[in-house]
């Protein structure tokens, strides 16, 4: 079986850099994108079987590039991440689409697959 | 021509002279008169002379002051016919009705005492024509009076009653002329003049209504008693001069108008009722008052249309508000106005008053309206700058401290996978310690501008504030609508700095928030149960909200009474 793709999506290069290095010793096989548009094309273009996204973005927003994959029919997890706590976003969170939210630095392999693994 | 004032008081102590001559001559001549007609006579002239005096000292430009004085000399000098002398008797016949034609030369031209067309300088013409035959023409024809007592005609040098009587038919026929002409002109300046002119011919319609009514009163008795009863002449002249004087010194009477308008102006509101007050001052409803706009460089008028300043002519006078450098408007008024000069001067002065009032109040808006939006732009500023730092903090120092974590949780991994505890307990404390820097620039970053605020509002803000308080809080209310950036930040700033004071000073075990939007204003409350006693003057940063929030153009109301907790509210209008 072959590995689960996860779109590594976040303006920052070395974060991208370190995300890819922790979800490939987790097993994952990772892709990039460095802004919201990117994310929606590549999405469309690689369907990925989840995706890290980053809040803040330089273009469209987390919760709005989100919201572009379920209306364009994505429905593979959507896992938020932020170097900002989940309470800077209030109730944002609670009501967007996504499956979770990861504090940047508490980023791990098996958290992130206990997440998009969640029921 | 106008008189001085030692050529004033010159004929002022001329006049007094001649009627204390007058007097002496009229109670102890030959054909002396009683005591009552005497002091009637005199009184009579000096009554016109010192009524001419008056009217050139407050008119100069006026004629008719000096009309008056000529008709008070007039009255007087005839009446040295009384003194024991041919020659002054003859004299004082040849004066007689001299002062009738006088007169008449006043009312035509009444109220400048100036023949202001064709009409009324040939009645004017015409009136002193007459004064030589009437001076003249009866004298020569007259019978010498050749009764022992009587004084001599000396002009007389061919009686002759016959010729006498056509003589003075012809001119009583003139005098009817003259007094219809007279009439006429006297009507025409009524007629033509503003309703502020008219004020002036009032007091001498009624002066001349007694002189007639007098008249009148004479002629009957005449009838009756065959005789004019003494003083019926000088009482009738007295009305009219009484009456002339009224109407010429109309501004005497006008100080009252001049003082209420001076308590009036600072309740006149709008320019419409500033020209309305000017008008009523100067009994002239036609006044307009106009504007000067330096910007434009014109005159406004007071709806604020760009108007040409009239020249001055004989249907509109200008009156300049302010210096010829600095002007401040002008008032257009009736020409007649300027025979009273200083009244118009004083509510020149008055409107000049208010103009330059109005436009230092104007000034004084304006400015304070660009301090309020240049206070308004420095928090705009100041909440930019702060977004700015933090959103650089966010991409930098932060960004680095999670790369930092992440890298030494890779590393920790790899040391745990080798078996390595030293080096992997060291790593763990390595992370912990990014962790606590990490939580430290994210608090850093709330405090330059909270993320939350931007993301979801007040509301939750405040919520996020409530959560994070040392001391415990809840929010009672708060408004679920998104509000204006500057309001929902200011907002904010002051929650949070009364939370930190609360902290800080109030040894207080809760607080409540509450935030209302109504009204178009946002009103913010925070109340703790602590000691109280907070004083902005101490310099809790208390001093720092009142500037923040009255920056917004709202206000911060402290009440701390000692015991009995603080309670902060702030209203801040949105716009």
């Amino acid at each position: 079986m072959a590995a689960a793709l996860v779109l590594v999506v976040d303006d920052h290069a070395d974060f991208r850099q370190w995300a890819r290095r922790i979800l490939e010793a987790a097993g994952f096989t990772v892709a990039e994108a460095a802004s919201g548009m990117e994310a929606v094309a590549a999405v469309d273009e690689l369907g990925p079987d989840a995706v890290l996204l980053d809040v803040q973005l330089p273009d469209l927003d987390g919760f709005a590039v989100a919201n572009r994959l379920l209306g364009a029919g994505y429905t593979a997890p959507v896992v938020f991440i932020s170097a900002r706590e989940a309470r800077d976003y209030g109730d944002r969170l609670a009501h967007s689409s996504a499956a979770g939210f990861i504090v940047k630095d508490q980023l791990t392999g098996s958290l992130f697959r206990s997440i998009i693994e969640r029921p | 021509m106008t008189m001085s004032r030692r050529s004033r008081v010159l004929v002022g102590a001329a006049g007094a002279a001649l009627g204390a001559a007058m007097l002496a001559a009229l109670v102890t001549g030959s054909e002396r008169e009683s005591g009552f007609y005497a002091v009637a006579e005199v009184i009579t002239g000096e009554s016109f002379i010192a009524a001419g005096l008056v009217v050139s000292a407050r008119r100069p430009s006026n004629r008719a002051g000096l009309l008056m004085v000529a008709v008070g000399f007039a009255w007087l000098i005839r009446d040295i016919r009384y003194v024991e002398t041919s020659w002054t008797f003859t004299l004082g016949m040849f004066f007689e009705g001299l002062q009738w034609l006088i007169l008449a030369h006043l009312i035509v031209t009444y109220p400048t005492g100036r023949a202001q067309d064709r009409l009324e300088r040939f009645t004017v013409g015409f009136i002193y024509v007459y004064a030589v035959p009437n001076a003249f023409g009866t004298l020569p024809f007259d019978e010498a009076r050749d009764c022992p007592n009587c004084l001599a005609n000396l002009l007389s040098i061919d009686p002759d009653p016959g010729a006498s009587a056509a003589v003075r038919t012809g001119l009583v026929i003139c005098s009817i002329i003259i007094a219809l002409l007279g009439l006429v002109c006297f009507l025409r300046r009524w007629q033509r003049a503003t309703p502020s002119g008219r004020r002036m011919f009032t007091p001498v319609f009624a002066g001349a209504l007694i002189a007639f009514g007098v008249a009148m009163v004479g002629l009957v008795t005449v009838a009756a008693l065959e005789e004019l009863p003494s003083g019926v002449m000088q009482l009738a002249f007295l009305s009219l001069s009484t009456g002339l004087l009224l109407g010429l010194l109309r501004g005497w009477l006008d100080r009252q108008a001049l003082s209420q308008l001076m308590l009036e102006l600072g309740r006149a509101s709008t320019p419409g009722r500033l020209r309305r007050l000017l008008a009523q001052a100067l009994h002239d409803p036609s006044v307009e008052l106009l504007y000067w706009d330096g910007r434009r460089r014109t005159y406004l008028d007071t709806d604020g249309r760009r108007r040409e300043l009239p020249t001055s002519s004989a249907q509109r006078a200008v009156t300049p508000l302010g210096t010829e450098d600095r002007p401040v408007g002008a008032l257009v008024h009736d020409p007649l106005l300027l025979d009273d000069p200083v009244l118009v001067h004083a509510v020149g002065e008055a409107a000049r008053f208010a103009l330059e009032n109005e436009r230092l109040q104007a000034e004084v808006r304006a400015q304070l309206e660009q301090v309020r939006a240049s206070r308004a732009r420095l928090v705009e500023a100041a909440d930019a700058e702060r977004r700015r730092v933090e959103r650089d903090l966010h991409d930098g120092a932060q960004q680095r401290l999670v790369t930092l974590s992440l890298a030494l949780g890779v590393a920790r991994d790899r040391a745990a996978s080798t078996g390595d505890e030293p080096l992997c307990s060291s790593l763990a404390e390595a992370t912990e310690e990014v962790a606590r820097a990490l939580n430290e620039v994210r608090e850093l970053g709330r405090g330059l501008h909270p993320t939350i605020l931007i993301e979801t509002g007040l509301g939750p803000a405040l919520e996020s504030l409530a959560e994070r308080s040392p001391v415990p809080a809840t929010v009672a209310v708060a408004p679920t609508e998104r509000l204006p950036d500057t309001v929902q930040s200011g907002a904010y700033f002051v929650a949070s700095e009364a939370l930190a004071n609360v902290a800080k000073h109030a040894n207080a075990s809760h607080v409540t928030l509450s935030a209302r939007h109504h009204d178009r204003k946002l009103v913010l409350e925070i109340a703790d149960d602590g000691t109280g006693g907070a004083d902005p003057a101490r310099g809790s940063g208390l001093t720092g909200l009142q500037d923040r929030v009255a920056a917004l153009g709202g206000q911060l109301r402290i009440a701390s009474p000692i015991g009995g907790g603080t309670q902060i509210v702030a209203q801040i209008p949105c716009a």
